[in-house]
């Protein structure tokens, strides 16, 4: 099925790239309001309802808690509740830390997104369009990672008939040493065989699944189109030392409904795509 | 036209007295496919490895190779990576990418081609070498003999005009050798592809071979084709090595073409009547030292059962083989005996607590820098047990630094330590020639005299036909048949020593070389 | 003009970004903030890419780097035991300072593979990279010194909490707060000990074993 993920990786760039500075660098609850929905909605089409909901409780808390300790760090803000050692507790601060959580909160879902959309065959892809030669040893220590967990286990449960009268740790560590003699080793056989390939005589190009179409150019016109408008409308939100909203105009109300647009493109997307899937399939 | 001609070729490694190489020639020519055999030590490694620029070892030459014509150390880097191809023996360390098409496109991306070039090139070679469901799939997940083919289909995919193969099935199972041979012979017959491949396993690789060329102590014996070659071998040491049927033709001195496949061997043997046999011999000893009883493992909840209801005695004093294709669950059943895991259902008994269990890879057990040092932290009366197996000069080198058969040994005596009663074995002939799993064997044997039981979980089935008192197979989740060895080989077909197969209806119960001969024997005496 | 980036990215292009972030205010810190460390990485790794490394070289760095991520899954059952970065500074002692900051930047990245990408995935690339680099530069007497090494390490432990907890105080409050700095560098003071003391100990077991199994490689393979 086509979805979201498999538009291509500059595409996806560009749009992450936009949602996650808007939602990390940014505490306009509006707009985060509208970020962490789309966020959140998306994980959901790509990870079911129940794991976001989980992640949600998890946020929830994590807000609260940032709401409540705000105040302690910051003393800015007109409105004063309580004090607390001749320091004031201020309304501002906490709505602050409120938006902070948000703030925070919608990063990390996105950046949940992104771990589930980015995965190492995208980002070796952009890394290799910048910089061949580190985009294979990017490739190559994620072939070996899996490779030194395996005989690490096998190494120290192969010594576990020996070293009963040693320590945990020391344990951990000798087999550690081991994995280390031995990668060490097989890395000459490696480098033998890129040589033996030709590695480093010229310049490198790099191979990659990916083809940019007029599909996925069409939609990183989209982006950077509602990311210019976005910023053009922005309207700001000030905290300190009250709390105050500059006068809105038909530019801002633009800018945030198409935030809301950018933010709900992938889930919409998903949607989109499963109905078209579904009418597709019953015409068959 | 010869793609290598190899003249006068001699080379010293620095620092060493003798002469790796000494006055080689050679021509090797264009789409040939030319087998290299010889002890190890004999030069076969050196001698290819000086045909790769890339890899040539330091060392004094004397002496000159060309390339179509040129001379070769002169060849341009930029031709010699594509143009010769190199594989070597360890399947996952030659891997450079995380991905299979990464592989796959990083020679071409080497050389600098187009994205679309090498997407077309990638394909193809994914199809021809049967990778394409495997395309996108993280290497990691290949098994070992996947990934070498792998290896085989990136050299490929530069379109070499030839590849070195340095014992490129020694760490793979027979079933996956055999597959990579034929792999091998098919790019020879349908490209024309010169293949140049040293082997110590010839049962399958000497029939597909042009020419076999015979190093002894870094000189060319002979260069020859395989049935010619089978008489000037007669009276070398190396002969043991050859396919069974080519050994036998060699002792029996018959006449007319030496065979090299059952197919053909068979033929020789159709005079002996049908009356020869080897009688098998009984077991003294009936005391179960491990019994299972229906036992039942999964790995996860979820997951499916490896084991059912699986059955297995093994009696003290003997040495028992369990044989059984990948993924069988030969290796879990030696991991729940020695306690590692624990069966689900069912029961498991062991009359001894002392266990002690090799893994698949002996250098596992070494973590110290010398083998002294890691003897040294099991037990400090090393040494007497050193000299009496007679491995004491073996104690100062790095682990790392020891041969497939040596460290073999090291790695048993360092369990022996332990004094167990029962040995468990996983693969314990995995990349070791034949003379180095004749030593083993016969050392082991020796080791049950002193009143040790082995268990080896094995896919050698020569080696457990030579060696082992009792055979088991596993298959579907069970043993599905259990013997002495020589019932046990001769009444299968196709799981079986080639042996075996070679005299099924003319010698009963023959499953060996030496079997074999004793039957020849019992009936030139009569 | 690679070349010429290298220089200009921290010469120009760097204090640039600092001093336009200065001039919009103190809204664009943690944006400008994760800028620099970012485009901090770029001069190591366009130089890496220009620089005459052997396919011996790319191995090594590949097999550090693995070694210091697999590091993280091998000691997790023991906690706070983490190898990075100790390996890191291992890693820039014996094979030069840009080696260690990549050593230390793609561990960083590619852990995350595993762990979880988020907003302090480019910190963590620049702090374990500018420890290895340094490390790089102090290479010799950290191989001569027992006691310049634990200092080290100890030096380590602090500038990767600190590069850490000063990017949330910039994020969390839009300006350097003193008393959230401390607040958080308080909270995170026994681990960040902890963390140390684990460095110190990995360090002082597997400098010696590590140049030993080097020496080693070279004797064997040349």
């Amino acid at each position: 099925m086509n979805t979201f993920r498999n538009l291509h990786p500059v595409t996806l760039l560009l749009y992450f790239s936009f949602v996650t500075v808007f939602s990390v660098f940014n505490f306009n609850p509006v707009y985060l309001c509208f970020s962490l929905l789309g966020a959140a909605l998306y994980f959901a089409s790509v990870k079911g309802v129940f794991v976001m909901l989980k992640s949600m409780a998890g946020y929830f808390i994590m807000l609260l808690a940032v709401a409540a300790l705000n105040p302690l760090f910051s003393h800015n803000g007109a409105t004063a509740l309580f004090f607390i050692n001749d320091n004031r507790v201020t309304l501002e601060a906490f709505c602050f830390g409120a938006a902070l959580g948000l703030a925070i909160a919608s990063a990390l879902c996105w950046f949940s997104c992104i771990g589930e959309v980015f995965d190492s065959e995208k980002l070796l892809y952009l890394f290799g369009r910048a910089s061949p030669k580190l985009a294979a040893v990017i490739s190559l220590s994620l072939r070996l990672v899996p490779g030194i967990f395996k005989s690490f286990k096998e190494i120290h449960s192969a010594q576990s008939s020996f070293s009963s009268n040693q320590g945990r740790v020391r344990r951990f560590l000798s087999s550690f040493s081991a994995v280390i003699t031995q990668s060490l080793e097989n890395s000459i056989i490696t480098a033998d065989s890129m040589n033996a390939r030709g590695f480093a005589l010229k310049k490198r190009t790099r191979f990659s699944r990916f083809r940019f179409t007029a599909y996925d150019a069409g939609f990183s016109a989209f982006f950077v189109l509602l990311g210019t408008f976005i910023c053009v409308g922005w309207f700001s939100f000030e905290f300190y030392p009250v709390i105050s909203i500059g006068r809105l105009n038909a530019l801002n109300i633009m800018s945030v409904v198409l935030f809301a647009v950018m933010s709900l493109t992938p889930f919409a997307y998903e949607v989109k795509e499963g109905v078209k899937w579904k009418i597709s399939l019953s015409k068959i | 036209m010869e793609d290598f001609s190899i003249k006068n070729l001699s080379f010293k490694y620095p620092d060493r007295e003798r002469f790796a190489l000494s006055n080689i020639n050679l021509g090797i020519k264009k789409g040939e496919f030319l087998l290299v055999i010889g002890e190890s030590g004999s030069g076969k490694t050196t001698l290819l490895r000086m045909l790769k620029n890339e890899l040539r070892p330091k060392g004094e030459i004397d002496g000159g190779i060309l390339f179509l014509g040129n001379n070769l150390f002169e060849l341009k880097a930029l031709d010699s990576a594509p143009k010769i191809g190199f594989i070597t023996q360890e399947p996952e360390a030659q891997l450079v990418s995380d991905r299979v098409y990464g592989e796959l496109a990083f020679g071409l991306e080497n050389l600098g081609l187009d994205r679309e070039i090498i997407r077309a090139r990638v394909g193809e070679f994914a199809s021809y070498f049967g990778l394409v469901k495997e395309f996108t799939k993280p290497t990691a997940n290949l098994s070992g003999g996947q990934k070498q083919l792998l290896n085989l289909a990136s050299v490929m995919a530069m379109n070499p005009e030839v590849i070195i193969l340095d014992e490129p099935t020694s760490q793979l199972d027979p079933i996956a050798a055999v597959e990579f041979l034929d792999a091998l012979k098919r790019l020879n017959d349908d490209l024309g592809v010169t293949v140049i491949i040293a082997e110590h396993h010839l049962e399958n690789a000497f029939k597909l071979a042009d020419r076999v060329a015979y190093l002894e102590d870094g000189r060319l014996f002979c260069c020859e084709a395989p049935e010619g070659l089978a008489l000037l071998l007669k009276d070398k040491r190396i002969s043991q090595t050859l396919p069974v049927s080519s050994r036998v033709y060699q002792y029996l001195d018959s006449d007319g073409k030496c065979p090299l496949t059952v197919k053909e061997g068979r033929g020789m043997l159709e005079k002996y009547e049908n009356e020869h046999y080897i009688s098998i011999k009984e077991l003294i000893n009936n005391e179960e030292i491990i019994s299972c009883k229906d036992i039942w493992f999964r790995y996860e909840k979820k997951g499916e059962d490896v084991l059912r209801s699986c059955s297995l005695g093994v009696r003290r004093g003997e040495f028992y083989a369990l044989a059984g294709e990948n993924g069988s669950g030969k290796s879990t059943i030696l991991k729940l005996i020695f306690g590692a895991l624990k069966p689900y259902r069912g029961r498991l008994r062991r009359r001894s607590e002392s266990l002690a269990y090799l893994p698949q890879n002996p250098k596992n057990l070494f973590v110290k820098d010398s083998v002294e040092e890691d003897f040294k932290s099991v037990n400090n009366s090393y040494l007497e047990l050193c000299e009496s197996f007679g491995i004491e000069k073996l104690l100062s080198a790095h682990p790392y630094d020891l041969s497939g058969g040596e460290l073999e040994r090291a790695a048993i005596c360092k369990l022996l330590l332990l004094s167990p009663e029962v040995l468990l074995l996983d693969e314990p002939t995995k990349g070791l020639d034949s003379f180095a799993k004749n030593e083993l064997g016969m050392f082991l044997r020796e080791r049950i005299k002193e009143g040790l039981t082995v268990i080896c979980v094995t896919h050698d089935l020569d080696f457990a036909a030579n060696f082992a008192d009792r055979c088991g197979l596993l298959f579907d989740g069970g043993i599905i048949c259990e013997n002495d060895c020589n019932t046990f080989f001769s009444g299968n077909s196709f799981y079986t020593t080639a042996s075996s197969r070679l005299t099924k209806g003319i010698f009963k119960n023959a499953v060996t070389y030496d079997d074999i001969l004793e039957c020849i024997k019992a009936g030139e005496g009569k | 003009m690679r070349k010429l980036l290298i220089l200009i990215i921290p010469l120009l292009i760097i204090p640039a970004v600092v001093v336009a972030g200065y001039i919009i205010g103190r809204n664009s810190y943690a944006f400008v903030s994760a800028l620099v460390v970012l485009l901090g990485c770029v001069p190591f790794f366009l130089a890496f890419e220009d620089g005459n490394n052997s396919g011996r070289r790319v191995v090594t760095l590949a097999v550090m780097t693995a070694l210091s991520v697999a590091g993280r899954f091998i000691f997790a059952p023991i906690p706070f035991f983490k190898p990075v970065t100790a390996m890191v500074i291992i890693s820039a002692m014996y094979f030069g300072s840009g080696f260690g900051f990549l050593t230390g930047a793609l561990s960083a990245l590619i852990s995350n593979f595993y762990f979880g990408q988020g907003p302090w995935t480019p910190f963590q690339m620049f702090a374990w990279g500018l420890i290895g680099f340094l490390a790089g530069l102090l290479s010799d007497p950290l191989k001569r010194s027992k006691l310049v090494l634990i200092l080290y390490a100890v030096f380590s432990g602090f500038l990767y909490s600190v590069i850490l907890d000063t990017w949330t105080t910039l994020w969390a409050d839009s300006g350097f707060n003193l008393t959230r700095f401390l607040a958080l560098t308080a909270t995170s003071f026994p681990i960040t000990v902890v963390y140390i003391v684990s460095n110190v100990v990995f360090l002082l077991i597997f400098t010696p074993l590590f140049s030993k199994k080097l020496d080693r490689i070279i004797k064997k393979y040349g």
